[in-house]
């Protein structure tokens, strides 16, 4: 930084006023302000196991981390012979464009059936179309407060719809059929989006009547502690699961029902999942009655599959948009390409 | 309909909803600015191919496969979603312009891809672009938009055509409707009719008479088609002694005197030039070289001595003033004999038309490369058309017919071949570019024909065949329809 700075200075013939201060001192007080506000600790580097990102992306060791830090109680999968439907429910939400007083968003839902290890059926649902603005708020049930963030943040509004369509969904599967594990993508907990007549009581209430198994399955999780405890799964050679409850009781208060590291089969990859009641009897179940790709239960690839939006779908949102509702297509810029363009 | 780009003389429409253009049709692009029109023929059609369209195609059959599908879409997105799928692209060739209403070849701008108005042009609002008129029609077939299409006997006057295509595509059966067509408007054609087939323009396909019935003459060679010496000439029986039974110079130098001697006494006659040939004094190995060729003429059957029943072509044309079509079936004569028929008949037709004996005359050739000799070719592009002989060639085999031949040719009437060496040919010598021949032609169904030349003003038609009205004859000969 000093050299940097100092090469600067001797190099170009800058205005007197730059004369006048004292480049190193900068430098040099920057320094010591860095480690008092945020101390880089690197040395603390030293010999440790590394897996470097791409992208931003998070990704998994593929043997685990070598720690034995912790003490882990694992429990072997035993698959029951019952069947039972397994359902698995996706969607997903695109924001589509803006007017000068709202936004357009579109929504898609999967739901997929298997049985006996093999999947039924699917049904595709949308793309529907939502216009969030001023006046949907009194529709919507939500405080006036919360609907500001909707209205303004597009990733919030997003959120808000996917609870929204999948509670719904959930709520009729729930609802309809009986002895079913039902399958949802993310982890079991209350969101302040839903809607009353389909809030997640009411899910677990038609659950409980109709004794379906109901089941969150997320691919990652935000809890790096948890990373620790998959590593001792993944050298286990059958199917299993640890009792993560305790941890992730202590880091998030709004979890519903038991938090779980599971690999559904023996070469699979290691999936938090979160289970109502009895863990044992709800996974031996479902590794009965789904085929289980990678750890992962392939009503819920399918779910997430026919759920996602396809550049196809997003041309004929916009076209549709444009001839049933007879808007103009405005001209744009992207603003950041537009500020810092490329030196290229 | 909307322009997605421009390459040299090519542009690619891309169009979403159904659009009923094909390969073949005319489309015109109207600059709704500018007030100028380009027409465009479609010649190859494809899917449009974008890789996420392509990824969304795969995944949705693996989905589709893995278990049963449910729907539902209230927005009916999906519907949207099968026509971006089913989007297609026309890859056009640019081929006219028309400002101020008249046709033009300054092609040499382009259109606006947003303010253009793109409609399919019928080929019948093309021909009067075109003013494609004249006197005398020939209804051959049908266009796409199922108007009857028709070119005129004016655009055949004259001119060299070619009528090729695969196997069983459909091409004699043209040749007969232009056959016929020709004599209704009093023209006389003379065919080579190598399968014995063109007979049946006489007959109606229920049993009736055709409107030409009166009109055909049909003469095999040797029974019906006969010569008297001195009817033929000197010039004409040397042209086929020479290239149809190689007869060498030294001995045709012998056969001059021979002529010459039995013209001055006005004996010329088979039996007498055979009775000159063995008593005259020459060289024995002459001698033997003209009796061989003695012996080939008598064995054709092709000469008489009694000039009452010599075909005289004159004549013939004069007691059939309202048109005639000579039917030279060759069906049943060896190879030998259709060459010495063919020699015969053009050296004949040639020395009357130099004399003004007789008006011109249109030939229909099948297959003319199994009789005609190698320098004909020439002589039918350059001297033959002066003197008012003009030649319609019908072949399946496009490379038996000389390069120079193809880029003299007024019409070319092609018919479907899929071999791609013939393709290649075809295309290579074609006044149409490449593309359009290879992606047309190897699609055209059974009876329909790409027509490119004189008669369509240069504009390529393709067009589908009309249904003969006459008997058809010279089908193929088969074991098991016999048997059964």
């Amino acid at each position: 930084m000093y050299m940097l700075l100092n090469n600067m200075h001797t190099q170009l013939n800058l205005p007197t006023q730059l004369d006048m201060i004292d480049l190193n001192d900068i430098t040099h007080r920057f320094d010591e302000a860095i480690n008092v506000i945020l101390e880089p600790k690197l040395d603390a580097l030293l010999g440790k196991q590394i897996l470097f990102s791409s992208d931003e992306k998070e990704f998994r060791p593929l043997e685990g981390w070598d720690s034995k830090k912790y003490f882990t109680n694992i429990n072997i999968i035993n698959a029951i012979d019952e069947t039972a439907i397994v359902a698995a429910i996706d969607s997903s939400c695109l924001f589509i464009g803006e007017t000068a007083d709202g936004s357009i968003y579109s929504a898609k839902c999967g739901l997929a059936l298997a049985y006996r290890g093999r999947p039924i059926m699917h049904f595709k649902i949308g793309p529907m179309l939502f216009y969030i603005n001023e006046d949907s708020v009194v529709s919507s049930n939500i405080n006036k407060k919360l609907w500001r963030f909707v209205l303004f943040d597009t990733a919030t509004a997003k959120r808000m719809i996917r609870v929204r369509i999948e509670r719904l969904l959930q709520n009729e599967v729930c609802r309809l059929l009986t002895n079913t594990i039902i399958l949802v993508d993310g982890s079991l907990k209350r969101s302040i989006f839903e809607d009353k007549q389909n809030s997640f009581n009411n899910i677990l209430q038609n659950c409980e009547v109709n004794k379906n198994k109901l089941l969150g399955i997320s691919k990652t999780t935000k809890f790096k502690i948890l990373d620790q405890f998959a590593s001792s799964l993944m050298r286990n050679k059958d199917a299993c699961y640890v009792d993560v409850s305790s941890i992730v009781n202590s880091l998030t208060r709004n979890i519903i029902g038991k938090p779980l590291l599971v690999k559904l089969n023996n070469n699979g990859l290691i999936l938090r999942i979160d289970v109502l009641k009895d863990p044992g009897e709800s996974l031996g179940r479902l590794v009965t009655n789904d085929v289980i790709t990678n750890g992962y239960p392939e009503t819920l690839r399918l779910a997430h599959h026919i759920s996602i939006f396809t550049r196809t779908d997003v041309t004929c949102l916009k076209s549709f948009i444009l001839s049933k509702f007879g808007m103009k297509e405005m001209m744009c810029e992207d603003v950041r390409r537009t500020l810092l363009g490329t030196f290229l | 309909m909307r322009i997605l780009s421009k390459e040299g003389n090519e542009l690619v429409l891309l169009s979403i909803t159904d659009d009923a253009v094909e390969k073949g049709d005319y489309v015109l692009i109207e600059d709704i600015k500018s007030k100028r029109k380009l027409i465009v023929q479609v010649y190859e059609e494809e899917y449009l191919n974008i890789p996420s369209l392509i990824q969304d195609i795969v995944k949705d059959e693996i989905v589709k496969a893995s278990s049963r599908e449910g729907l539902h879409d209230p927005l009916n997105i999906s519907n949207l979603s099968v026509m971006v799928r089913d989007a297609k692209l026309f890859k056009c060739k640019i081929r006219a312009a028309i400002y101020n209403g008249i046709l033009s070849n300054n092609v040499s701008w382009i259109p606006s891809r947003v303010d253009s108005k793109i409609t399919k042009l019928k080929v019948s609002d093309l021909d009067v672009l075109l003013a494609r008129k004249g006197m005398f029609p020939i209804d051959i077939g049908k266009t796409s938009d199922n108007d009857q299409f028709k070119i005129y006997a004016e655009d055949l006057d004259g001119s060299l055509n070619v009528i090729t295509g695969k196997k069983e595509s459909g091409k004699s059966h043209l040749a007969k409707t232009l056959v016929k067509k020709l004599v209704e408007h009093g023209a006389f054609v003379i065919v080579f009719d190598l399968n014995n087939e063109y007979g049946g323009l006489a007959w109606n396909r229920d049993g009736t008479p055709s409107t030409i019935n009166e009109r055909i003459s049909i003469k095999e060679p040797g029974s019906g088609l006969k010569f008297a010496l001195n009817y033929t000439g000197k010039g004409a029986i040397v042209n086929m002694l020479k290239y149809a039974l190689d007869m060498p110079t030294a001995s045709m130098r012998e056969f001059f005197r021979i002529w010459d001697w039995l013209n001055a006494r006005d004996s010329l006659g088979i039996e007498r030039l055979g009775n000159a040939i063995t008593n005259w004094n020459i060289n024995e190995h002459v001698r033997d070289a003209l009796i061989s060729r003695l012996y080939s003429i008598q064995a054709s059957k092709l000469f008489t001595d009694d000039s009452t029943k010599s075909c005289r072509f004159e004549e013939i044309i004069k007691q059939n003033k309202n048109g005639l079509a000579l039917v030279v079936g060759m069906g049943k004569t060896s190879s030998i004999v259709r060459r010495m028929t063919v020699e015969l008949v053009l050296s004949k037709l040639i020395e009357l038309l130099e004399h003004d004996s007789i008006p011109p005359i249109f030939i229909f050739a099948e297959e003319a490369h199994l009789y005609l000799r190698e320098t004909y070719w020439e002589d039918v592009i350059t001297r033959m058309r002066h003197f008012g002989i003009y030649t319609t060639f019908i072949t399946n085999q496009p490379d038996a017919i000389n390069d120079s031949i193809y880029r003299q040719v007024d019409n070319i009437f092609l018919f479907n071949f899929t071999n791609d060496a013939d393709l290649e040919r075809i295309s290579r010598v074609s006044v149409v570019d490449t593309d359009t021949i290879k992606s047309i032609v190897r699609t055209l169904p059974q009876r329909h024909c790409f027509v490119v030349g004189k008669a369509v003003r240069d504009l390529p038609v393709a067009i589908k065949i009309t249904d003969s009205q006459v008997l058809t004859l010279g089908n193929t000969k088969k074991f098991f329809k016999i048997k059964n």
